[in-house]
């Protein structure tokens, strides 16, 4: 019972897209315009299961590769990144520790009772405690220096690393292997880095109960077959994490214009406007060509009314008084929870068992 | 493992050496910055290479990044003033030898340290932690919590009693020797007139609790017994001998006789001479006041009138004579006093110092400043004063009569037990900064505080709480528990209100040591004017340990949550406060407008019926 789809003058009124000259704001339409307008983009789509195809932008890879000795330097470039970490994992962990279990379809949640009201809270803030990964493999696009595979590997998740750039992994590699749990992990196989393209391992056959690739999507070519890419290497009943930047004048503003041009947080030319991702095109693309609720999950809060769109998405803010991210509150659906998402987001969707 | 560190550590040596060299021999390079150097050619290989030279490739990467973080270890590390050639590698450390935290310093702030981490859920589940004491800990195990006092006590205030019984360290505690603070009386007597006073009246519950620091450790250590089973290892008798980052800046090494050990994160409960903080190089500052606090334990007889639960604390123009009670029948004493003064009590017979302490709480100040300098007279001929010299002394001294408005005092001492008697020279420090490479430091080791607000194992307490707080955080979301980024958070809690303690107790010392006749009338009305405040009195009890009281509340029981009371049957507490004022404004402005409403309709109708019988009276007329 999918509602018919709005009218497209309606969908059209969307001024951002239009200043780029982008007629429809159809998900797909405008990953494939996006593709078709890379000027950088030196493969051409052949087919998405051909494993000569990548959608890894070869100037990306160096401009990256460029900067890997400075992943770990907590000061430096990539200062901004290590703040952010803890608060993507918290994303994570409060999607997929908080996750209710399905081993056998039903969540496994104690009865509610009367008296036991109160500890309820309690329960709660001892889920996700510990080393809640365990038991799942984990997967890090776009790996760069290793910042969340190392932590996902520290909180017991099977990780596999892989990244486009050669010096990204030997960064990641010798990194991870100075660290006295992280070696004795990697020497066990807990934690990998590859050098590989994510769709390399998707031909291998491999899958994942997280995947997360974790601002990747605004960095390569053909997002939406790089979505699809990811999609097919989730398990079934896991999560498919991504965070990303939005395409608005606000993310123009402080992505670009601010870290970039003025503050030079970040190195002039490491985002590109056009590459950004809006989190409706995100949420209608995965609905639309990613096989919709057929293959994932509906959420369970309040933006379960939208009918063509797949999955949560979350503004990720940076508070300069306190140096740190916060995941951005709000109501699903009000203007409030979209003006947070204006930036930077984390966007999250689980398989279907 | 093993096989793998060594091979880092050969890595490293090669490229420190290679990095050395070059310098000379290839100019080009090191005309470059340092850190792109190794990067440039990384680049230009792997733009150039092919996907068949990968694995050589990745190692080649491998051994060039190895420099880089060698440099920006060695920025940190210039510590170590041998050259970086001339120090032997750290020996691979086997896996049984790695900890997550190792923890330096078994006293309060350290053992605090290990049951704070102890309560943490995820640091319980996921790390090993080490301690490391220098010294044997057998007779803090062994204290029998009965006997003599021991002159080390602490004040600690309700906010940490009650943060110690949620981490269950507090039913450890030897409760009969742990005594209530209810009240608190503080006076100084600065002229012959005036006696300012500030009395702290029973908040009905005590303000801070003094506990002998041995109860507080012994406590300490049988929680790390209760639950740290496999979780906290304690090592006595190890001294560090060494303390040098590993490759990479990943670990820290700490060398004990000959053997290493390592761990992510080192964090230095080493007191005031910490070498933790030496080692990461964390410079601190502060000034030493020309003042020795003299402590031993009072035994008095028990009053008849009240219980013995208020704390004295006199300020002399040599510093501080506090008065701390114990118990019934003891009390302990901190007078903090010149150095020279300090020897000179310190050498008194106990019978001698008896019937000083009892004059530093009784007499004027100014006959109590000249019998301080017969007692300096006679400890400088070599014969210290005896007691009947000095009770002979106060009686003939010339005493101007006792203002009026003399505050209680404390019970007269009757003796003092001679091993009880210490001194120790008073310092204000504060570390610059508390985060070292893959260090942290808390309590005496971050900073050192005048005694006289009785806050510096309080202030180490909150250190240990926050850390340990931080410290979950980050793990839970899978940090490395000695990198910056995990720890910022820790200072960012802690410095400023430190800063704010150290400052606040240093102005407080001169203010109340300076005698002159503008100070003496600004602080005499100033403490009164306090003393006649209650709500600043209670804001500043709470600031001063009441915890509970002052500002905000604790936490609700379950029984609270349930009823708004601790039991049903209880009254419920009274609303007060500017809210309900207001509500009561606006209730009496509507009942007022009611009845205003109503009596206004009876007139009114009183009068239209006189009008209309008027009128028709008039019309029959």
């Amino acid at each position: 019972m999918h509602r018919p789809s709005l009218p497209s003058a309606l969908r059209t009124a969307r001024p951002a897209l239009r200043s780029l000259g982008i007629r429809s704001s159809h998900p797909s339409t405008f990953f494939r315009s996006l593709s078709t307008t890379t000027p950088t983009s030196s493969s051409t789509p052949s087919s998405s299961t051909s494993s000569t195809f990548t959608t890894i932008n070869e100037s990306e890879i160096s401009h990256f590769s460029r900067l890997s000795s400075q992943w770990w330097d907590e000061n430096g470039e990539f200062g901004l990144l290590h703040r952010m970490n803890p608060t993507r994992i918290e994303y994570i962990r409060q999607k997929v520790a908080f996750a209710p279990s399905l081993s056998d379809g039903e969540t496994k949640e104690p009865e509610w009772t009367f008296a036991t009201r109160h500890s309820d809270s309690a329960r709660e803030s001892s889920r996700g405690t510990g080393a809640w990964l365990t038991g799942l493999r984990c997967l890090d696009v776009g790996c760069g220096g290793g910042l969340l595979s190392e932590s996902l590997a520290r909180l017991g998740g099977t990780v596999v690393g892989v990244d486009a750039s050669e010096s990204n992994i030997g960064i990641a590699t010798t990194h991870a292997s100075q660290d006295p749990f992280l070696s004795q992990k990697m020497e066990e196989g807990g934690l990998q880095f590859r050098h590989s393209a994510a769709e390399r391992l998707r031909d291998a056959g491999e899958k994942f109960d997280v995947v997360c690739a974790m601002e990747v999507l605004e960095h390569v070519d053909e997002p939406g077959e790089f979505l699809k890419c990811l999609g097919e290497m989730v398990k079934p009943g896991g999560h498919l994490i991504i965070s990303t930047i939005s395409r608005t004048p606000l993310s123009q503003l402080l992505t670009l214009t601010l870290a970039e041009d003025v503050l030079r947080l970040v190195t002039p030319g490491t985002h590109t406007y056009r590459k950004f991702v809006k989190p409706s095109e995100l949420r209608r693309y995965i609905y639309s060509s990613m096989g919709g609720f057929d293959t994932w999950y509906k959420n369970e809060d309040a933006s379960d009314i939208r009918e063509d769109e797949v999955g949560e998405t979350r503004g990720i803010i940076y508070d300069p008084l306190k140096g740190a991210w916060k995941l951005w509150g709000g109501v699903e659906g009000s203007w409030w929870k979209e003006a947070g998402e204006g930036c930077n987001y984390m966007f999250h969707a689980r398989k279907r068992v | 493992m093993r096989a793998t560190t060594s091979t880092i550590a050969q890595a490293s040596r090669r490229a420190t050496a290679s990095r050395s060299a070059g310098r000379l021999s290839l100019p080009a390079q090191s005309a470059s910055v340092g850190p792109s150097r190794c990067l440039h050619i990384g680049t230009s290989r792997s733009s150039t290479a092919s996907s068949s030279l990968l694995a050589q490739q990745s190692s080649c990467t491998k051994s060039l990044a190895q420099p880089r973080f060698a440099i920006g270890i060695r920025g940190h590390a210039t510590s170590s003033s041998t050259p970086i050639e001339e120090v032997e590698p750290i020996p691979a450390i086997s896996e049984e030898n790695t900890y997550d935290v190792v923890i330096i310093g078994g006293a309060n702030a350290g053992l605090a340290f290990a049951c704070a981490l102890l309560s943490q859920p995820t640091i319980a589940k996921t790390t090993r932690i080490l301690l490391l004491e220098g010294a044997s800990l057998d007779r803090t195990r062994s204290w029998s919590g009965k006997g003599d006092w021991e002159n080390r006590v602490s004040s600690l205030t309700a906010e940490n009693v009650a943060w110690l019984d949620s981490i269950g360290v507090w039913k450890h505690i030897e409760q009969d020797r742990s005594c209530p603070v209810d009240e608190m009386v503080i006076w100084a007597n600065p002229s012959e007139s005036s006696t300012p006073t500030i009395h702290f009246p029973p908040l009905g519950r005590p303000m801070a609790r003094m506990t002998e620091n041995l109860n507080l450790q012994r406590a300490l250590l049988r929680r790390i017994e209760e639950v740290g089973k496999g979780v906290v290892t304690i090592k006595e008798n190890s001294k560090v001998a060494e303390m040098r980052l590993g490759e990479g800046g990943r670990w820290v090494g700490l060398r004990i006789g000959d053997a290493w050990l390592r761990g992510s994160l080192v964090v230095g409960a080493d007191g005031p001479n910490s070498p933790v903080r030496h080692f990461s190089k964390i410079e601190s500052y502060g000034h030493a006041y020309q003042t020795h606090a003299v402590v031993c334990t009072l035994n008095h007889f028990a009053s008849s009138l009240y219980p013995n639960t208020t704390a004295f604390q006199r300020f002399l123009p040599t510093g501080p004579l506090a008065f701390l009670p114990l118990s019934g029948e003891a009390s302990t004493m901190v007078w903090s006093t010149s150095p020279e003064n300090a020897a000179a009590l310190k050498r008194l017979a106990p019978e001698a110092l008896v019937g000083m302490v009892n004059a530093g709480f009784t007499l004027p100040e100014s006959t109590l400043m000249a019998l301080v300098e017969k007692m300096l007279e006679a400890d400088r001929q070599g014969v210290p004063l005896t007691s009947d010299q000095i009770s002979s002394l106060i009686a003939t001294l010339p005493s101007p009569p006792l203002s009026t408005d003399q505050p209680i005092l404390p019970p007269n001492v009757t003796s003092i037990p001679a091993k009880s008697i210490a001194s120790f020279p008073l310092r204000l420090t504060h570390a610059d900064v508390y985060l070292g490479p893959r260090t942290a430091l808390v309590g005496d080791a971050a900073h050192t505080i005048h005694p006289l607000a009785g806050q510096g194992l309080n202030m180490g307490l909150a250190d240990v709480k926050s850390l340990s707080e931080v410290l979950e955080r980050a793990r839970a979301l899978g940090g490395d528990l000695g990198s910056q980024t995990s720890l910022a958070d820790y200072p960012r809690e802690r410095y400023p209100l430190n800063h704010l303690m150290l400052s606040t107790t240093d102005k407080l010392h001169y203010i109340f040591r300076a005698r002159g006749g503008l100070v003496n009338w600004i602080r005499g009305t100033g403490l009164d004017v306090i003393n006649e405040l209650g709500p600043i009195k209670k804001i500043l009890m709470g600031g001063a340990g009441a915890g509970t009281l002052g500002v905000g509340g604790g936490k609700r029981t379950d029984e609270q949550r349930e009823f708004g009371r601790a039991n049903a049957t209880d009254e419920l507490p009274p609303i007060g406060g500017w809210p309900m004022t207001a509500a009561k404004g606006v209730e009496g402005w509507f009942a007022l407008k009611g009845v205003m409403g109503m009596v206004g309709s009876v007139v009114k109708e009183g009068a239209k019926m006189g009008v209309g019988k008027a009128a028709s009276l008039i019309a029959k007329k």
